[in-house]
């Protein structure tokens, strides 16, 4: 393991989710903290329910949920009313405090809300499934990873593709060599669908009844409240979302990730489409992620996979049509293309189709996943195998995407000390690595 | 020179059209002038005496370009700007007040009998009907980059050139200066070997794209013609957000950032690699979100905000297939692995890197400070001796030269049989941007797309009513 430069924590992740090897001995057998017998029913516990987070708990819906928080009444009405039973609460602290049954939390607030809530839930004991990107900065990623592993806590993060079949189909295509070394690979969105690389508002409208302006903030710097933030268009906002990028990249990235079975890049550069408002002045934004980003992480040679360059990118931008992609055939509106030096991997099939057709399908060496990503958690807090996204997986992957982020704010490329966490060729970097809490946050 | 470009001629299958090009432009006429050869070129004086230059567009560019030839001796005759109480315009006018000052270029054309020579500098979508009217009457002409809006105006304003034998010169400076010629003996030295790809950028633009249409109808202002700033464009009413210099932005009235700066920026690669037609063309551009619901803003109204442009050339002579990438709006290729760490990747406007299989080769934008990269290979590296002929003062020359060709000297340096079709491949990537996503087939000889008849709306679009080329 030393020798491939892949760290236990990727070690484990990997044979935890590739081989499932733990299927025999459940966890709760190994006497972590709160793990139920599959028999009995979890009492859940959800901060966040307005947006995603509705959907999330309607999965979890076969298990008990005993309490909802969201710091905005008027987005929580409907959930509220599908789950009479549940204690209602605005501030999660006082939910975790005052409901003492809660075996496992989900968390779906805005990116910048996601460590604190799920670090105190974490803490106590709980399980806790949470909302991609599971933070908002690189540090927090890292913090919320080491946690669970201390805690012993089942963990989930809510990119639900990693359940899926396609990824499983795409991860045993390149390792039965389908497409021989990869050396190239490219992942993209057409998000942001909100508006990006704008400045912060100037007026300040009447705050809406039923918000929780100051818990909503969290451990975000304090500014007055407006609609360009919530809701749902904090994602394009620094402060309190990680744009596009953190957006989709936990779900597109997590594709080349797996296959590629990549940990910390070494080195990741960033550009961005400019704003210009007023002849010769480009606007320095230092309020939104820009309209259109280009990232490439180059990431080290991986056991007897060789170095390989990834390439990030969004807002309408995308990646040379590969030569092989049939003229009819589109690159969609999110995607992977994966190049080899024996053929090319586009959206999970190799082309052209033709190849695809001809290519004798590898046998299944992944366990599928039969049921919802959130019941895939549910059966880890009741002591199975981890969940196929638990954080010794998504912690490193959202570590690599919010990286992204990090030389985007700075401008430069950087060069990566994964496990030092550190940019060793820009020093002031570093602090763009997490931040300076408000006053009364920790984590 | 002259006789190696006669041997790569039949080789590489270049056409007269192109050999007369770079021969021209590589200087092998020098010492046969063309006026001793008899040609049939009205207007062509000799070395002795003075030109009489006219000026079309003074508020921005040709405000120094006239300058340049005001001090290289000629008599400025006439001026003309639509727009006479731009403070540019009121500058320049001021500055020749025995020139005769005109809004129409039609009625100064007509008027102004005397005229050998005319500075073309207005927004890219009056640039063909101005020059192209000058050159009919037997006028020679300096233009703008970009020569044109389109790719058809391009191509017809070389043919008119070459019919007129008129003195041509697109006002693409850096085609003049000591860095592009280094560049090309470089390349063609083997000192990076064959080159299979190249890199583009520009910090432009460096006006708002990626916006709609403004909704206000401010006033005319005083003093400006805004139906003849229109000129051969649909009609649409005056607003800021077009004049002045904000035209580019617009669809209807530029060629973005990329018909800007690549004129300049691409130059090196079209000279050195001896491109002419691409096969292919695909970009991608930066969208914006209005905010509302899921509406884009500014789509085929204006050019993006940021792009990239891949063009795919096909094998010429020796010189395999080269991928040319453009990227504008800020977004910059890959930084190359062996450029030294704090080093600028080009200059503040852009740059040109030329990656071969033996090596690198990194300059400016106008071809300013080529350099093998690292620093060390360039150190190492045993230059070939000059074979282009230097124009004299370099990119401050480039007017000069022109004056030259227009009496009786060689072509000037970047003389339409070469900016011509240069253009040409330039805009056409816009149309790319207007039509993303796609890797669109071009047929250079014939101006179309084979696989996208949308694309190809762009390609010559109608003038409005009263106009025509």
């Amino acid at each position: 393991m030393k020798s491939n430069g892949i760290s236990r924590r990727d070690f484990v992740a990997g044979t935890a989710s590739a081989i499932a090897g733990f299927t025999i001995l459940p966890r709760f057998v190994l006497g972590g903290a709160g793990f139920k017998p599959p028999s009995e029913k979890l009492n859940i516990a959800a901060v966040g329910i307005g947006g995603q987070g509705k959907e999330n708990i309607k999965a979890c819906e076969g298990e008990n949920i005993v309490a909802l928080c969201d710091v905005d009444w008027r987005y929580a009405g409907q959930v509220f009313q599908n789950h009479p039973n549940a204690k209602k609460y605005k501030d999660f602290r006082k939910m975790l405090d005052e409901v003492k049954d809660i075996d496992a939390v989900v968390v779906a607030t805005p990116d910048h809300t996601h460590a604190v809530i799920a670090m105190t839930a974490i803490k106590m004991g709980k399980h806790v499934y949470v909302q991609k990107p599971l933070t908002w900065s690189v540090e927090e990623a890292h913090k919320l990873t080491e946690a669970a592993r201390q805690a012993k806590v089942a963990t989930q993060m809510g990119n639900q593709e990693h359940s899926g079949e396609d990824i499983r189909v795409l991860c045993e295509l390149v390792w039965s060599g389908a497409i021989g070394n990869v050396h190239e690979a490219y992942a993209w969105t057409d998000r942001p669908v909100w508006p990006q690389g704008i400045g912060r508002p100037v007026t300040a409208p009447v705050m809406p009844e039923g918000l929780d302006w100051d818990t909503w903030l969290g451990p975000a710097p304090v500014r007055p409240y407006h609609p360009a933030y919530h809701p749902f268009t904090w994602r394009g906002w620094m402060d309190f979302g990680t744009g596009a990028l953190g957006d989709m990249g936990c779900h597109k990235i997590d594709y080349v990730f797996w296959a590629l079975k990549l940990g910390h890049p070494t080195s990741v550069e960033a550009y961005v489409s400019s704003r210009v408002v007023k002849m010769w002045e480009k606007v320095e934004n230092k309020e939104t992620y820009p309209d259109a980003e280009i990232v490439r992480y180059e990431f080290p040679a991986r056991g007897d996979m060789p170095p390989v360059k990834l390439t990030w990118f969004d807002g309408g931008l995308k990646p040379p049509r590969p030569a092989e992609l049939e003229k009819e055939r589109n690159l969609g509106a999110n995607g992977i293309i994966l190049i080899g030096d024996k053929g090319t991997i586009v959206e999970g099939r190799l082309v052209p189709e033709s190849r695809m057709k001809d290519y004798k399908k590898p046998t299944q060496s992944i366990p599928r996943i039969t049921g919802t990503h959130e019941q895939n958690w549910i059966d880890a807090c009741k002591g199975g195998p981890p969940a196929c996204s638990n954080f010794e997986y998504a912690g490193p992957l959202t570590e690599t995407v919010l990286l992204g982020n990090v030389a985007i704010r700075t401008g430069k490329r950087i060069e990566w000390d994964g496990p030092n966490m550190k940019v060793t060729n820009i020093p002031e970097a570093n602090e763009l690595l997490g931040r300076k809490y408000r006053e009364g946050w920790t984590l | 020179m002259a006789n190696e470009n006669v041997g790569k001629e039949k080789q590489y299958g270049m056409s007269r059209r192109e050999l007369l090009g770079s021969a021209v432009a590589a200087g092998a006429f020098t010492i046969i002038p063309s006026y001793v050869l008899g040609e049939s070129v009205s207007g062509k004086k000799p070395p002795s005496e003075k030109l009489n230059i006219a000026t079309i567009g003074v508020g921005g560019m040709g405000g120094n370009n006239t300058r340049k030839c005001a001090d290289a001796g000629e008599n400025i005759v006439a001026l003309c700007d639509v727009d006479e109480k731009l403070p540019g315009t009121v500058r320049v006018f001021n500055e020749y007040p025995d020139a005769k000052k005109y809004k129409d270029f039609r009625k100064m054309l007509e008027e102004m009998k005397n005229i050998d020579a005319v500075i073309v500098a207005t927004p890219d979508h009056t640039h063909t009907v101005a020059a192209m009217m000058a050159m009919k009457m037997g006028k020679h002409v300096y233009v703008q980059k970009p020569l044109t809006r389109t790719v058809y105006e391009a191509r017809k304003l070389t043919e008119t050139a070459r019919q007129y034998k008129v003195a041509s010169q697109m006002g693409n400076q850096g085609h003049s200066g000591e860095g592009i010629r280094l560049m090309c003996e470089w390349i063609w030295d083997g000192a990076i070997g064959s080159v299979r790809e190249v890199h583009a950028w520009t910090n432009r633009p460096v006006w708002a794209q990626g916006i709609d249409r403004p909704k206000e109808t401010p006033p005319i202002p005083e003093g400006f013609d805004w139906d003849l700033w229109l000129g051969p464009a649909p009609e649409r009413p005056y607003n800021p957000a077009y004049h002045p210099f904000a035209w580019r932005a617009w669809v209807d009235f530029g060629g973005g950032a990329l018909a800007d700066m690549a004129c300049h920026i691409l130059d090196p690669a079209f000279w050195a690699l001896k491109l002419k037609y691409p096969i292919s063309v695909e970009a991608c551009t930066s969208t914006r979100m209005s905010g509302e619901g899921w509406g884009k803003v500014g789509v085929r109204e204006t050019y993006p905000q940021a792009s990239i442009v891949r063009y795919k050339f096909p094998a010429r002579g020796k010189m395999p297939e080269v991928k040319i990438n453009w990227y504008d709006g800020g977004l910059m290729p890959a930084r190359p692995e062996d450029l030294e760490p704090g080093r600028q990747m080009g200059d503040e406007d852009g740059g040109v890197l030329f990656v071969g299989d033996k090596g690198k080769i990194m300059c400016g934008c106008y071809g300013m400070n080529p350099r093998l990269i690292p620093e060390s290979k360039m150190e190492a590296y045993k230059r070939p001796a000059k074979s282009l002929p230097r124009i004299k003062d370099g990119i401050d020359g480039h007017e000069k030269s022109w004056i030259e060709a227009c009496k009786g000297g060689p072509a000037a340096s970047s003389n339409f049989e070469y900016s011509g079709p240069f253009t040409e491949t330039v805009v056409m990537g816009n149309l790319a941007m207007l039509n993303p996503y796609k890797v669109l087939e071009w047929d250079g000889e014939n101006m179309k797309f084979t696989n996208d008849e949308t694309a190809n709306e762009f390609v010559n679009p109608p003038y409005r009513a009263g106009w025509t080329l």
